[in-house]
Formats: C-alpha cells, structure tokens, sequence
C-alpha cells in the first residue's frame, strides 16, 4: 500500500500523516480562520469563477457543455449554445452526470481480482506489468487473434482502442452496436448504402416513428427539432405498444404488437404499390429490384398485416394514403435502438422495410424527407510522428459467421462465443457494460469466466469490471482531455473535452494514458510515440482549425459540406436504392425485402416484454449516481409497465409487486398499472436491477431486463435479440 | 490540552491504513490514553484487514470513509447584497466539499503538505487530528477549539453511516461469503474506534472550556 | 413596473427532470430536496389516452399566502415580484408550508430554513434566465417581465391563453399551457 512508504518514516507512534515542518508562529497565532470566517471571506471574494467546455458523457450523443467552476469545483453546468446537438440545454444527465467527479461510488486505484472473487488494489505499474505478461502469453500460445476489445465509442477511446487492439495484429475490435442498433444500420445501409439518416423536420408533413421515442433517449437537438414539427402542424405518429414520453408531441398512438413493426410496414407498403401512390420516378431511376419486391409485397395486404400487427386493416390502408399524399415532405423515422436496433429475429428486415417505404414515397434527400447527410473526419497526419499500424492479417472473429453485420462496429457477441469455443482468450472492454447490458448476463459470465485475461477500464465497479482480472480506473469526463470529436450532418463541426478540474483521484487517469501504459507493457508501444495533445493538434490541422483554437471555443464549425437537397448518392454496389441486394443472398436469407417473423410468439397467459429508456438514465451507467438515483427512488420509476385491463384481470393494483419470470430468470418489482400501454404487453424499463455490491444505490434496485432475456443471435447479423422473450407475471401476497 | 489531544490524534490514526504494522498503532493508542478513557483493543489481523480494505479504501465494497465532506453539505456560500441569499454548490455524499476547500487553505497557512494518499481527503479524521494536535503543540487553545467545533462535529453522522452499512450488508449477497463475518466485525469495530474518538473529542473540548 | 413570472408549456414537457438537476446544483440542494416537482397526468382509456407531465414549483403569487402567515417575515416579495426568504429570518415554523396549497416549500436540512424556488435570484436580479428554463431541452418555460406586452411570455401567453394551474387558487404567476 502507498500508504506504508509515507508512514515507514519514524516512530510509528508519533505517525505524521501531513507532511512538512507546520510553522510554528502560524501554529500559534491566535484568531485563526474558523470555517464561517473563511466562508464570508470568500463570499466577498466572490470566488474565482471560471468555465470550461467539454462534451457530455451522460450518452454517445456527447452534447456540447459549459461548466462553471467555482473556487476550482463544479458549480453548474449548461448545453453549450453552438453545438448541433445541445443548442444551449442539456438532459437530466448531463447535470447528473457531470457531478459524477465527486461522487463516493468511483473507482479510485487500479483493482486486482483474487481467486476467491475478491479485489485487492494494486499499482498501475503492476497491473500493466502483469496484464503485458498475460497479453505476451497470449499472443505465443494463441496469436493475435485471441485478444478482443469492446467499446462503446468515444472519441479518445474509439482511436485508442483500436490502435492498440490492430498494433497487437488483431482486428478484434467490437462496438456495443449488437445490443443497441447493430440490425437497423446493418439494415440501412444494406438498402441505401448509408448506415443512418435524418428526418428533415423543419419542413415535414407528416413522420412515423417505429418505436424511437425522443422524450426518452433524449437528444435536445431532436426534441427541439420534433416540437418544432408538431408546432407547424405536422402529423407524427407514434407506432410503439407503449405511448412514450414523445406521446406529448403526437397526433397518433398506434398502439402494435411488439416485434411486427414490419408487417405494418409491409401493409403500407402494399398499399402504395396496389393502389400505384408510389413515386414512380424515383423507383424507375434510382432503385434496382422494385419489380421483385412489388411481386411480393402483394401478398401483405391491411389485412394480413392486421392479423399479424394487430393495427386495424383500416388504420393502415389510411395511414400509408396521408403518406402519399404528404410525400415527398414525410418519412418513416430511422430509429435507433427501439424497436428494431437488435430486438428481434426481423430486426434487420424491419430496418430494409423502412427503407423501402421511404423509397416507395420517394422522400430519400427531399425537403421534409429522409435525409443522408456527411460526416467529416481527420485527414492522414504525419506517418512519421504518428506511425502508421499495419492492418492485421487475420479476420476479425465473427465477420464471417455474420457478414451482415456492419463493418465498422462487427457485433461483440463473436466476443461471447469465441470465449466459449477458446478463440477468443483475451478480452478488454473500455467504456462498455457487457456483462449486464449486451446480453444474458450470466451467459456473459459464463463465457468470460473461461477467458484467460480479462480487463476492464471503468470509472465504477459494473458487472463487467465485477467478473475482470483486472480494473483500471478511468477518471471522469470532466477531468480530461480526449481527442477531437467529428460532427457530421448537413453541417460538420469538430469539438473537444477539455478538462474543466483537476484529477479528484489522482491514481485514477484517462483512457489515452491507460492504452500508452497498455501497449508499452504489451510491447507494442512504438505504435504510441506521440501525445494525445499532439495528435489532437495534427488531426485538427488537417481540418483547416488548431488544438488551441477548438479548445479555447469548445466547438469549431468546419468547412461547409455543401448540403443540398435531392436524391442521394446510394453508395451500394448497384450505386442505387436496393429493394433486393446481393449480399444478403449470399448471407442465406432471402435478398427480396420481406416478411420475416419474429422467433418468440408468447402463448396463452403469457405476456410479451419489451424494454426503454428514461430521460434521466443512460442504460446501465447511471443508476448509482446520486442525483439520478433520488429521482429514480423519489418517483418510484423503476416499475413494470401493466395494462390496466391486464391489471384488473390478475387482480392487481397500481404498486403492488409482481414476480416476473422467463425461462432465465425471476423478479420482484412494483407495478405502474396505466393505460398507455397494450394490453399483453409489460414495460421494463431498462436501467435498473444492478448486482454489483459496489454500487450500492443501484445493486438490488428494481429489475435488469436482460437477465430475462435468452441468448440468441440475429441470423447473419449477430444482434442480441433483446426483446425475443414471452414472459409471465403474477401478483405477490405477502 | 496537549495530552489529551495526544490521545485524540493516537485514535484518529487508527483510520489510517496501516498495514501489517497496525498492532504499533493501538500500541500508541493506549500509551496515550488519558483521563482514565480506554483505549480500543487491536481487532485480530483478518478483522484489522478487511476494516482497512473494504471500509476505510475508497471505492472498495463497504467503503464508509472517515472524510468530513462526506456527512457535511457540499458548499454553503452565502453571497449576496441584502436582497437575499445565495448558495452555490451540490449536495451530500461528495468529496471535496467546503470542509475538505477549508482545510486545504489552512494547510497552506501553516505550510502543511498533503500526502498524495489524501489528494481527494485533506479533511480526513487522520489529517484532522493530527492539526488539532499540532494545535495543542503549539499552545493555541482558541485554534484547538475551533477545529474540533469547525471539523470534528460529524462524527455521529459517520457512526451513523457505519450501522447503515452494518445493517443493509445482509440484504446485499457480497462476491465472497466468508468475508461477511469479517466484515461484520470490521464495522463493528469501525463503531468503535469512533466511539472512543468521539469520548476523546468530548474530553478534549471540556478542558478547553 | 417590471413583474416577473414564467410560462411552462405542459404540451412541449417530456418529463425529463433536467430542470429539477439544474436547480439543485446551482441552489446547493441535497439530492432529495427539490423545488421542481412533477405530476403525471393520465386521461382516457386504451388506446384513446393523454398524457401529460406538469411541473409544479413556487407560483410567486402576488398575494403569496407564505408570506402573510410568516410569523417573522422572513418570506416576502420584492419590488419586482420575486417571492424570497431571508434565511437569517427564518425559525422554521412551518406555516408557510401549511399555507402553501401548491406545496412547494421545502425544508433545508443544512439549515432548517424553509426554502422554494427563488427564480434563481442572485445580486438583485432574478437568473437570466432561470435555471430550469435555460436547460428545459424541448423549450417548454419561457420567463420574463409579465409588464412587458412585447416581451416573449406576454406573447406567448396571449397566443395559447395559458393559465395559472389552479385557477384564481391564489394570484399565481406561473401561466401553463394545457
């Protein structure tokens, strides 16, 4: 311990804790400060005021922040004002989480797991000393290849963890993307060759969002952007088996069956087809394949999709004629993880079916539309200072049992297996909660617990850090210094987290610094000769701005990409709108956009279970954090959604508590009877029921969904399937 | 004066990390004594062990630390002219609250050092103690007076969060079973020691009267 | 005469509690104490539902009934319509919670005063503007001069004929759009 060097000094009955030699005069003089003399001498002082900016990390939308120290601690915090995705406000979680600096729930040293489950601290100079060992052994026995990485990207952590994941030769390097919306990017980008797209609210007549609800995975931009729409009187639907908190903006709840988005899409589909309200210029000129995909769609009349959606034929057949008649100005909304990120066996086919009913209305690029906009990024710096890694030679583990996957985030799952069949011996998780959030936790523990090393870089004890070797601890955002982050859309900017105070732990460090110590000790710290402010410096430079100038703004708009309203580049291998796509042939399922169903049909007295957000939680990350925490407890929002009718028939009131039980798992929590919500539906939502005795406010505190969930992967995608469970629940006597 | 905040500073290094060499420090403890106040008994090395890494290490299991801002409100400047007050700040359970900015200031006023260990704890009962002795060195009365009434008052809050934390253990399984008898034992004695503390303050403050 | 008050619109609210965070960090609150509560509001029945979050916080009545019952006249009301507490007036008594049909006051631990939102009132001057309505992410508060006909709020009031929430319950200023 750090502690004996300091105190080995003397008799260690007359132990000195602080160091040097007090004065003696200033020992002595009387009227000495008093902590309320102290406090009114400041007050005047009015203190030293100061601001700094940085990026949010409450969610990966990283919305711009000013914070306003006082004396050096924290104050407040606001959104910053130019940045495209705050305009000037922030979310609960940005105030929350910015006080995550002096929370007592950190980890403050690096920790070493004892056999017995325990954990020890241990130096930073150890824990790299030993987690080199184990990568060197590795690396011998099993080759690079073996060693894995998962992360949730960031803007440091993105670069680093990939830098030194290929400078070890491996190409293992997974986002969270599986088990957030790995199928819907997978599925656009499949049909439009972009994995995203954006609504043109400003000007649009009329949007349907599939499950996305921004009142609860709140972006500010996307907020403002929607009221603004429902302001000018768009219609905006919501098709979603709960009405979510967007419900405030909506002019239609249409309430569905979890998992049969598609059918209704398909529905509407068929209608624009039969009833020849699509834009036939656009599918004659920019799409391949509408012939075999209108042969198809004409089996999914209103009324098949009824029987499968549960919409009424009617409701359908109406919908998708005020589409027409708004279109071009209208779009299905692309979602994000929802309904059909990576909930469900269809979940890349409903993302192909958005698509093509936008294509159907002809909307890709126009003015109330879907729109594909750019990205910027950093240019090549200089190889010398910043050398260059050479590509691995070996495929990334899991690319070729999914190759529908997208290639920029592959799915971590792969991770999970090759544990299980020994492929994968290594594995490190930065900024990534796997164990409780991307699938059946105790499948993931299972998995790991057969892994040779596994380390975790966290700022708390989560279940992932709980099953690791070894964790290292992260200081907080606000404490840092990251690498600029690229904005992309019909405006690019780049912005930059600065540290706005000083290191509250000072074992704790940022990530940069924890990969340079990883990769020197792993051997391949050649690959890490530079610093990050260097590197931030080079990156900005090839991008017309400088470190000094974005730090000193916090955020820099960068050159005009000149955004400009028409039909897009469809940057597929056909360069067109794809109905049917050659890839996903070759992957095995059927290349035409389709039906397909979803795996779990529940049975007679069983419910389904679907999931959500809450505007003060981000997954399974926030919940321990205190003033997240008071609200959560405070408003008891940790409870299962139960439709009233479902309610009264079990003979259950609001509050009381329920046993949920799947096939995997059973728990106790209190119930929300409530009329916004379909009956045969439950609710959970998804930030709670954490078991890490480290995180006390949040270990025991309402139900994980995840543990209910069976492990499956999406054919040909590798996406959790997070909602295929048929779940039963009945009512606690006490 | 000086004695007995001998005696107080003796008991608030006990929530120092100690190590092996622990038995030394109650060692001193009890040569301290005064006033016929007892001094506590060494708790066996597993006890002393697990009080030390699960509750006295931030960040660890059952960690309930000794750190004044931890049981104080986090800032209470009232600014402001005379059209009502103003508070700035966060609230409970935060580290470097106002006690621990305070404490900082008085350091530098008497050229005192903070040992890297207590970067995020400059207001931790060790450190705390220690000053009110260098105090009582030094003859300052008046000083020893205020720090114990400025800083030391919290020491009921910190018992308080160790029964808390002594009762919610059962209700929340640990990744080690064995270790729970241990760690029972470890916030019982951690009641203890801030019992004695507590007496000793109290002794203290009473001869100052 | 400047007057100040705020409209929050319930229709752009979408319950996301960053304007209660916000003003426990710039007012120093503990994290249970809040001046910014929520109601949530369900009508109808499925499939054919409302609903609605109404934030509810001090009115600033103009003919505050805290203020009338304060025995030491600790709560009172400046010359721009801020109702405040002078904190070194206050006994913590408690009948300004009683008397509050809004139920907004709340009790400081660190200090016993009994406390409410003060506008985020600082050095003579309400916050410019107030915490809750610089965060509120779907601009649903908008706050300003009441005495101004060309101010924002006046408009906007005039626009969706926004109300005090409970009627003429007291002279509240805080106008709602439902």
């Amino acid at each position: 311990m750090q502690e004996k060097e300091a105190l080995m000094r003397c008799n260690p009955t007359r132990r000195t804790f602080l160091k040097g030699t007090a004065a003696t005069a200033a020992l002595a003089a009387v009227g000495t400060c008093s902590v309320a003399t102290w406090q009114a001498e400041r007050a005047e002082a009015a203190g030293a005021k100061t601001q700094g900016a940085s990026l949010c990390n409450g969610c990966s939308s990283k919305c711009g922040l000013v914070a306003t120290t006082l004396d050096g601690r924290l104050w407040t915090v606001e959104g910053m004002e130019e940045h495209p995705y705050s305009k000037g406000t922030l979310c609960g979680r940005g105030h929350g989480t910015a006080q995550w600096a002096y929370s007592d729930g950190r980890l403050t040293q690096p920790m070493k797991r004892a056999e017995d489950g325990s954990f020890a601290p241990i130096s930073w100079d150890d824990a790299f000393a030993e987690i080199g060992a184990k990568v060197q052994e590795i690396l011998a026995e099993a080759g690079p290849e073996a060693l894995a990485i998962v992360q949730d990207p960031r803007p440091s952590g993105k670069y680093y963890s990939k830098r030194f994941m290929n400078a070890l030769g491996s190409a293992n390097v997974y986002t969270h993307a599986a088990a957030c919306n790995l199928s819907k990017e997978s599925g656009i980008q499949e049909a439009t060759g972009a994995s995203n797209y954006s609504v043109d609210f400003p000007n649009t007549k009329m949007v349907v969002f599939i499950g996305r609800s921004y009142g609860d995975g709140i972006r500010p931009s996307s907020v403002k952007s929607l009221a603004g729409a429902a302001d000018k009187g768009a219609r905006v639907v919501i098709v979603d088996p709960r009405l979510n908190n967007t419900g405030i903006f909506a002019t239609d709840w249409v309430p569905i069956k979890p998992g049969t988005d598609i059918a209704l899409l398909l529905g509407i589909a068929n209608v624009l087809v039969t009833n020849d309200l699509y834009d036939h210029e656009f599918i004659e000129q920019f799409t391949v394949g509408f012939p075999e995909f209108a042969a198809q769609v004409a089996e999914y009349t209103p009324a098949w999709a009824e029987g499968i959606c549960d919409v009424p034929a009617d409701t359908i057949v109406e919908l998708a004629e005020a589409l027409a008649a708004a279109a071009p100005a209208c779009a299905i909304e692309p979602s994000w993880r929802a309904a059909f990120g990576c909930a469900y066996q269809n979940s890349f086919e409903t993302a192909r079916a958005v698509c093509a009913v936008n294509a159907l209305l002809g909307c890709w690029g126009q003015k109330g539309g879907a729109l594909i906009t750019s990205s910027p990024k950093a240019g090549d710096v200089d190889p010398v200072k910043f050398p260059k890694v050479p590509e691995p030679a070996v495929k990334r583990v899991g690319d070729a049992e999914f190759p529908l996957a997208l290639s920029g985030t592959g799915t971590n799952l792969a991770v999970l297996n090759g544990c299980n069949d020994g492929t994968v011996q290594g594995v490190f998780f930065y900024n990534s909660n796997a164990v409780q959030g991307y699938a059946q936790p105790a499948k993931w523990r299972e998995a790991l617990a057969k892994a040779k090393l596994v380390v975790t870089i966290d700022v708390q004890m989560s279940e992932t850090a709980l099953v690791s070797d070894y964790v290292l601890p992260e200081c907080t955002v606000l404490e840092r210094m990251e690498l600029p982050e690229f904005i992309g859309g019909k405006k690019h900017y780049v912005a930059l987290r600065t540290p706005v105070i000083d290191r509250v732990h000072p074992e704790t460090k940022p990530c940069d610094e924890i990969f340079v110590g990883l990769a020197e000790a792993c051997g391949v710290g050649q690959y890490f000769p530079f610093t990050i402010e260097e590197l931030a410096d080079a990156q900005l430079a090839t991008v017309g701005t400088s470190l000094d100038a974005v730090r000193e703004a916090g955020i820099v708009e960068l050159a005009d990409p000149g955004f400009e309203f028409g039909t897009p580049t469809f940057k597929t291998p056909t360069e067109k709108f794809q109905f049917t796509s050659a890839k996903v042939a070759e992957a095995g399922l059927n290349p035409v956009i389709g039906y397909v169903p979803r795996l779990v049909e529940p049975a007679a007295g069983e419910f389904s279970l679907i999931g959500g957000k809450q505007g003060i939680h981000s997954h399974t990350m926030t919940l321990n954090l205190e003033a997240l925490n008071a609200i959560s407890r405070e408003y008891q929002l940790e409870r299962l959604w139960m439709a009233a009718s479902d309610a009264a028939e079990l003979g259950i009131a609001d509050g009381d508590t329920v046993e949920l039980s799947s096939s995997e798992a059973s728990g106790r929590v209190a119930v929300k009877v409530t009329e916004r919500l379909k009956p045969g539906v439950l609710f959970l939502p998804t930030h709670y029921g954490s078991t890490s005795p480290y995180l006390t406010r949040a270990q025991g505190f309402g139900l994980n969904m995840m543990d209910f969930i069976p492990l499956h992967l999406e054919p040909a995608v590798g996406s959790t399937m997070s909602q295929e469970v048929a779940v039963t629940v009945r009512k606690v006597e006490d | 004066m000086q004695k007995r905040a001998n005696y107080v500073r003796a008991l608030g290094a006990l929530f120092a990390l100690w190590g092996a060499d622990y038995p030394a420090a109650y060692e001193g403890a009890q040569a301290a004594a005064v006033d016929g106040l007892a001094a506590p008994a060494p708790p066996s090395a597993a006890v002393r062990r697990r009080l030390e890494d699960e509750v006295l290490t931030l960040g660890a299991l059952a960690a309930t630390l000794p750190v004044e801002s931890l049981y104080k409100p986090w800032a209470s400047m009232s600014g402001g002219d005379g059209d009502g007050p103003a508070q700035f700040g966060a609230a409970r359970n935060l580290l470097l609250g106002d006690s621990a900015q305070h404490m900082r200031a008085l350091y530098d006023g008497l050229e005192l050092e903070v040992p890297p260990a207590y970067e995020a704890m400059p207001d931790h009962v060790a450190l705390l103690t220690e000053v009110a002795c260098l105090y009582a060195e030094a003859g300052n009365g008046e000083a020893v007076r205020a720090l114990l009434a400025d800083h030391l008052d919290w020491l009921g809050a910190y018992e308080d969060a160790l029964a808390t934390r002594l009762a919610t253990l059962g209700a929340r399984p640990l990744p080690v079973a064995q270790h729970h008898d241990e760690l029972t034992a470890a916030l019982a004695h951690g009641r203890e020691l801030t019992g004695a503390l507590t007496r000793a303050i109290h002794n203290l403050s009473q001869s100052l009267r | 005469m400047t007057r100040y008050g705020m409209l929050i619109n319930t229709k752009k609210c979408v319950g996301c509690y960053a304007c209660r965070i916000a003003c426990q960090m710039v007012n120093g609150l503990d994290h249970e104490e809040a001046f910014i509560k929520f109601d949530e509001v369900e009508q109808g029945a499925y499939p054919n539902v409302y609903a609605e979050v109404v934030p509810v916080q001090c009115m600033h009545c103009e003919d505050a009934p805290c203020e009338a019952v304060c025995p030491t006249h600790a709560t009172y009301t400046t010359d721009s319509g801020v109702v405040l507490v002078d904190e070194g007036k206050c006994i913590g008594c408690k009948y300004c919670m009683a008397a509050c049909p809004y139920g907004v006051r709340v009790q400081i631990e660190k200090t016993g005063v009994i406390e409410k939102c003060r506008f985020c009132w600082y050095e003579g001057q309400p916050g410019n503007p107030p915490r809750c309505v610089n965060t509120c992410v779907s601009g649903a508060r908008i706050f300003g001069d009441l005495d101004d006909p060309e101010s924002e709020i006046c408009q906007e009031i005039a626009r969706t004929n926004a109300q005090p929430l409970a009627s003429d319950l007291t002279a509240a200023k805080i106008y709602y759009v439902r």
